[in-house]
């Protein structure tokens, strides 16, 4: 029969695998027996990392400051993370949210105001005086005459794409370019797809689309990302 | 300390915002530190005609919300030497959301670093007149020679007439040199009397004024233009010059001039 608490050693560490169907007085029980003479056999100088593996269980936050307190104050161990196989749906609906491209078919007007969580495909014109945001890059497959704002949360590793043949202005983050004509005629470029990105010494930069690969390899790989906890 | 000055007009489209952009522009090329405060707050066009409207970052909501500083919030027009400023509405708001105090607040920090701030009013006497009008300490009327104009000119000026400002002073737009020559139109004289406020100038209606206003450039900054004239004069007598009225006659050609003239 298995156990209801098991203490491993994998390649990443020491590991705590909790039984999903025990109650939680009877986990706080076994992994206090776990533990305790553990601390006898303490030889490292410094604490050790464990990591906790909880199943198709979630822990509540108190249930994790519980858990934690327990293993930290009976041993020399210390907790890494706290993992589950599971996730609420609020949050798999947040991680949706932030991974998946929102498609917005409109033109915007000035005064409109468009805002997306993650990333946004405008499928329409943005015009002078109006102003798409999103948290993540936006991509605009019309005229961009307005402002382009990405990464409005502080993400700076956001992009803008679009045809830059116009007066506008994008913004990353924090970061504001401001796009003249003038400027654009000296490239002598027709209307040709870009990328604004911000390089490492935040200036923003105006790329063509195939410098994006290099740039920004991980765009277009909407995988992975959701962090436990 | 310098002085704000309202450009008002009551009715829509007789050329406030223009001539705001314009006498501004016509100041600053006299050498004067200028403010231009775009007060139309929902439908903003004065950084449209001076060009500037993809440098906007933060608006006059954002430095009255505590979002941005004054400073960051202005804009410096690159063409004239630190000379023209541009402080540009909110285009996502509406006139209610800031109030006279705190107009007054802004437009006194204002006049602290400027020779002038020139205030373009939007039209209509609601919230966004009585804001315009609250900070200012002269106005300037603007009207055309119709009808219409001439009637919103005249609720304005009593409008003003009310508060601390005074009488304001009048601009005549867009006048058509010929309707007003065949009579047409009231004629300056009549405007000026009818309303019975002083005369601070008169712009004549030409097509430059639009072009070079789609291309972003104030027709101030061309000195043969007879727009960019009247806009040059009334600058002058805002700096207490005095200047004599352009006239309404067409200078009679010779005919060796019409033979050798480009036109």
């Amino acid at each position: 029969m298995q156990k209801i608490v098991t203490l491993k050693g994998t390649k990443e560490g020491y590991q705590l695998m909790i039984d999903q169907t025990a109650s939680f007085q009877i986990i706080k029980d076994e992994i206090k027996k776990l533990v305790e003479p553990l601390r006898k056999e303490a030889t490292a100088d410094h604490p050790l990392e464990l990591t906790i593996k909880s199943g198709n269980r979630l822990f509540t936050t108190e249930e994790k400051k519980e858990v934690t307190q327990l293993v930290e104050e009976k041993s020399h161990l210390k907790i890494k993370t706290i993992d589950s196989d599971v996730v609420t749906i609020k949050r798999a609906l947040e991680w949706h949210n932030e991974v998946s491209t929102k498609v917005e078919v409109s033109t915007v007007r000035s005064g409109q105001i468009i805002e997306a969580e993650g990333d946004l495909l405008l499928v329409g014109s943005v015009h002078p005086g109006g102003t798409v945001k999103a948290t993540g890059s936006i991509y605009v497959l019309g005229d961009l005459k307005g402002i382009a704002h990405a990464g409005v949360n502080g993400k700076e590793s956001s992009v803008v794409i679009g045809n830059f043949s116009y007066n506008a202005q994008v913004r990353i983050a924090d970061h504001v370019h401001v796009i003249d004509q003038a400027d654009v005629e000296k490239r002598t470029v027709s209307a040709n797809f870009e990328v604004v990105y911000l390089d490492d010494l935040h200036i923003l930069r105006v790329s063509p689309l195939n410098e994006i690969k290099r740039l920004r390899p991980e765009l277009g790989n909407v995988t992975g990302g959701l962090i436990n906890g | 300390m310098g002085k704000a000055i309202v450009i008002t007009s009551g009715k829509g489209g007789v050329g406030k915002t223009t001539s705001t952009a314009n006498i501004g522009t016509a100041l600053a090329l006299q050498g004067n530190k200028i403010c231009l405060v775009d007060m139309d707050i929902g439908l903003r066009n004065l950084d449209v005609i001076l060009g500037l409207e993809n440098r906007i970052i933060y608006d006059i909501v954002d430095v009255i919300e505590g979002r941005a500083k004054l400073h960051q919030a202005i804009i410096k027009d690159k063409r004239f030497n630190d000379q023209l400023f541009l402080l540009p509405a909110a285009q996502h708001a509406d006139k209610n959301v800031i109030n006279e105090e705190q107009m007054v607040e802004l437009i006194t920090e204002l006049k602290s670093d400027y020779d002038y701030v020139l205030i373009d009013c939007p039209a209509g006497i609601e919230q966004g007149f009585k804001n315009s009008i609250a900070a200012a300490d002269d106005a300037i009327l603007i009207t055309t020679p119709e009808i219409s104009a001439i009637r919103d000119a005249d609720r304005i000026i009593g409008l003003v007439e009310q508060t601390k400002i005074g009488s304001p002073k009048l601009v005549i737009n867009r006048i058509r040199k010929r309707m007003m020559q065949k009579g047409e139109v009231m004629d300056i004289d009549e405007i000026t009397r009818h309303l019975s406020i002083e005369l601070l100038g008169i712009v004549f209606e030409d097509d430059e004024v639009v072009r070079s206003s789609n291309k972003g450039n104030p027709v101030a900054l061309d000195p043969d233009n007879v727009s960019s004239q009247g806009y040059r004069n009334i600058a002058r007598r805002i700096l207490g010059e005095t200047v004599p009225l352009m006239t309404l006659k067409d200078e009679k050609k010779s005919f060796w001039q019409k033979l050798f003239s480009k036109k």
